[in-house]
């Protein structure tokens, strides 16, 4: 008995120091975007997970059993916020059983928190769903806005340097890097784009008000008729009309969406149709954050630029 | 170079505009949100000069005061500055407000369903009471909150037509080491795959044949403990053990002994004996690609009875999905099948039934959905008679929160004739819904 005890303890302990010995601080992301920026934040130091994928719709992601222990093993899990990924975060937080990614814990990071949030939505609160599937908090697509990337960057940064202060330096300086880079990158942008300033765009789901704003962009319609409801041929019937008088020039649509109605539309009405990611990993060589920015400016600069010698 | 320059400074120039207006409009709906601050200030000292609410007032001050004793001096400054007014008289509506504002997480849902059957054989009549009616068949009240760094608290009251019921009611951990987590109140048993969905919640109108034939028309609950292991492993596979220890079950004691539907379920044997029941469940999930995964499970209970002629009631249960990542909003399908089998002793005859269910469903489009359903069960009185159901249906989900579904059901047994049935529901779901696991 006494021998079986004592095995237990060396056992125990001994799973304990493999526990400690592992260098690297698990890191789970809900998106790849933000999986991206703690990679950059957290470079070398960090192992960096998303659950979904880039080319998927990050409001339904399944909350898969395999998530769970993904999640069990997490030191730190950064997600967007605002209710995107209320269908089906907390279920798995809940099932993952893990103190140190639940609410309120140093490991649960909600980096909505440093946004200024847009669209968010004012008057009775019961009357929202009336509007569709409104998020109370405000539209959760931020992360379109490079500016706002660097805001989450600061903030994966102070968390990382709370959790783990003995990599505080490597932290600061991957972070500076960073930031010079996108910074390096954000005028480059809207170099590119300002000769478009002003432009109107029809989108199919809300997912560019923070790009538009940054970029000098205009959205003048949506494909769906209200978020997340499918566009129904009345709604399409109106486009029909809308689109040519509104002097709308890009559809854009994420790779998730049914091509159906917008391809009808760029038929009928010669608007051109896009779809770009919307995170890394949603097109081709859109690895990370950056190349998927360049991605997404390069095909609208392209697509106006094309647009306006026609108009010549 | 001078080109370039000018140009950079037409966009700083936009920039700044931009910034402006943006400033601008912070600015306006900072107003606003003082001006409607100031209204309910002053509304609220309208009332409180009101004498017949006066008493219950100094009431509500007097906890305050003691609230803000309680958090020092710095929080009674500070509000007294939002809210630019004398502390006492200021903090009384905005207070309770703070406390208000802990409530729990609320959802309401409505589940109506319209039989358009003809009236058939008495015991089929689980779902409706009845055919060729329209009926409210379930209003459900949802509640969820932390309780508090522990454990969180969820609560369930059914409304129907027989009255007002607790469905749920537990607290359940956070997080406790080793993988561990226990929960204790009124839970559903932790049984199998749909024991655990709730009626408004199910994949089809009914309940599968099976269970409502093994566990009555609700899911199998009861108040009791549970704990739950999620086992570690090399493979860092999912492989999930459950344990749960019932003391009291959901039924009406008195009317246990001949139940008016005429049929005996399975609980009612189980519980006949003893008190105690405990149910143990070990279920794992693989996934096969990015886009399918199959889950495996299997579940039983048994009484604490020493009597040698004790029941038992095994389950396994299969769930095979299909959803692609990218079109997932369009297409998925889904397949799966319990089968339950028994050992019971109905007054010292033995019976050993067994049923099962199955259905596959397909998404051909966005919110639309239809499938199969197959259902095969012995009947619990006599195992030698048999009960068979079959029947398609269409689910359309217009949003996220309201739901509509068409569903038949050719229903056959060696007892009863058969009976066709017709079935359509619409479930609204209003508040705060909690995400359903998968």
């Amino acid at each position: 008995m006494r021998f079986r005890c004592v095995t237990l303890c060396i056992l125990c302990v001994l799973l304990m120091t493999a526990g400690s010995a592992v260098a690297k601080v698990t890191v789970v992301a809900t998106t790849p975007d933000l999986a991206d920026v703690a990679k950059e934040v957290g470079d070398g130091l960090v192992d960096v997970t998303a659950l979904a994928k880039g080319y998927q719709d990050p409001h339904f992601v399944d909350p898969k059993p395999s998530f769970i222990m993904i999640l069990q093993g997490a030191d730190l899990l950064i997600f967007n916020g605002l209710e995107l990924e209320t269908g089906w975060l907390p279920p798995l937080i809940e099932r993952a059983r893990n103190g140190k990614i639940i609410y309120g814990a140093a490991g649960y990071l909600d980096v909505s928190e440093g946004i200024a949030p847009l669209e968010v939505p004012q008057g009775n609160r019961s009357e929202l769903r009336a509007q569709g599937d409104v998020h109370p908090a405000g539209n959760p697509h931020y992360m379109l806005d490079p500016e706002n990337a660097k805001i989450v960057a600061g903030e994966i940064c102070s968390r990382l340097i709370k959790l783990f202060p003995e990599h505080a330096a490597d932290f600061k300086a991957n972070l500076s890097k960073f930031n010079a880079r996108l910074d390096g990158k954000i005028s480059e942008w809207k170099a590119k784009m300002e000769p478009y300033r002003g432009t109107k765009m029809v989108t199919y789901h809300r997912l560019y008000p923070y790009f538009s704003d940054r970029f000098g962009l205009q959205s003048v319609a949506e494909v769906e008729p209200k978020p997340g409801i499918p566009p129904s041929p009345s709604h399409v019937a109106y486009l029909i009309r809308f689109i040519p008088e509104s002097g709308a020039k890009i559809l854009v649509m994420a790779p998730y969406y049914s091509e159906k109605v917008p391809r009808l539309l760029e038929k009928r009405t010669g608007i051109k149709v896009l779809v770009l990611p919307t995170m890394p990993g949603g097109g081709k060589g859109t690895d990370d954050y950056i190349s998927m920015m360049d991605y997404i400016i390069n095909n609208i600069a392209e697509a106006l630029r094309v647009q306006k010698d026609k108009g010549k | 170079v001078s080109a370039p320059t000018s140009q950079k400074y037409e966009i700083d120039m936009l920039e700044l505009k931009r910034e402006i207006s943006e400033l601008k409009e912070t600015v306006e709906s900072q107003q606003q949100m003082l001006q409607s601050l100031r209204m309910q200030f002053n509304a609220t000292q309208e009332k409180a000069a009101k004498p017949s609410e006066a008493s219950v007032k100094r009431d509500d001050s007097e906890t305050d005061k003691e609230i803000l004793a309680a958090l020092g001096a710095t929080s009674q400054q500070a509000a007294a500055e939002t809210v630019g007014a004398p502390i006492g008289s200021s903090l009384t509506p905005v207070m309770p407000r703070m406390l208000q504002s802990l409530n729990p997480d609320i959802c309401a849902v409505g589940d109506v369903l319209y039989d358009l059957s003809a009236n058939g054989n008495p015991v089929n009549r689980a779902v409706s009471g009845g055919g060729d009616r329209l009926s409210l068949r379930e209003f459900e009240l949802g509640f969820q909150a932390a309780v508090d760094p522990y454990v969180k608290g969820v609560a369930t009251l059914g409304f129907g037509d027989e009255g007002a019921d607790v469905e749920e009611c537990y607290a359940k951990s956070f997080s406790l080491p080793f993988g561990l987590q226990a929960k204790g109140g009124r839970f559903f048993a932790d049984f199998g795959k749909l024991n655990l969905v709730h009626t408004h919640d199910l994949p089809q109108v009914d309940r599968p044949l099976v269970l409502t034939r093994f566990f009555g028309e609700e899911n199998l609950k009861g108040d009791g403990l549970g704990l739950s292991w999620l086992v570690p492993n090399h493979w860092k596979q999912y492989v999930q053990l459950d344990f749960n220890v019932f003391d009291k079950f959901n039924r009406d004691e008195g009317a246990s002994a001949d139940s008016a539907a005429g049929s005996d379920d399975m609980v009612k044997q189980l519980t006949h004996y003893s008190n105690l029941m405990y149910l143990a469940r070990a279920s794992t999930y693989h996934d096969l690609t990015e886009n399918s995964s199959v889950e495996l499970g299997a579940s039983g209970i048994t009484t604490d009875s020493a009597d040698p002629s004790r029941t038992f009631v095994e389950g396994t249960d299969l769930t095979y999905r299909w959803r692609p990542l990218r079109e997932g909003l369009y297409n998925s399908f889904i397949f799966r099948s319990e089968i339950l089998g028994g050992q019971a002793n109905a007054e010292k005859q033995y019976s050993n039934p067994w049923g099962m269910y199955a259905y596959g469903e397909y998404q051909f489009a966005r919110g639309l959905s239809s499938g199969l359903r197959f259902d095969y069960t012995d009947m619990f009185e006599d195992d030698k008679k048999r009960e068979y159901g079959a029947g398609p249906y269409l689910t359309w989900n217009l949003s996220e929160f309201f739901r509509l579904r068409l569903q038949y059901q050719h229903l056959t047994s060696d007892v009863y004739p058969y009976e066709d049935r017709i079935y359509l529901q619409g479930t609204y779901i209003m508040g705060a819904h909690p995400a359903h696991s998968f």
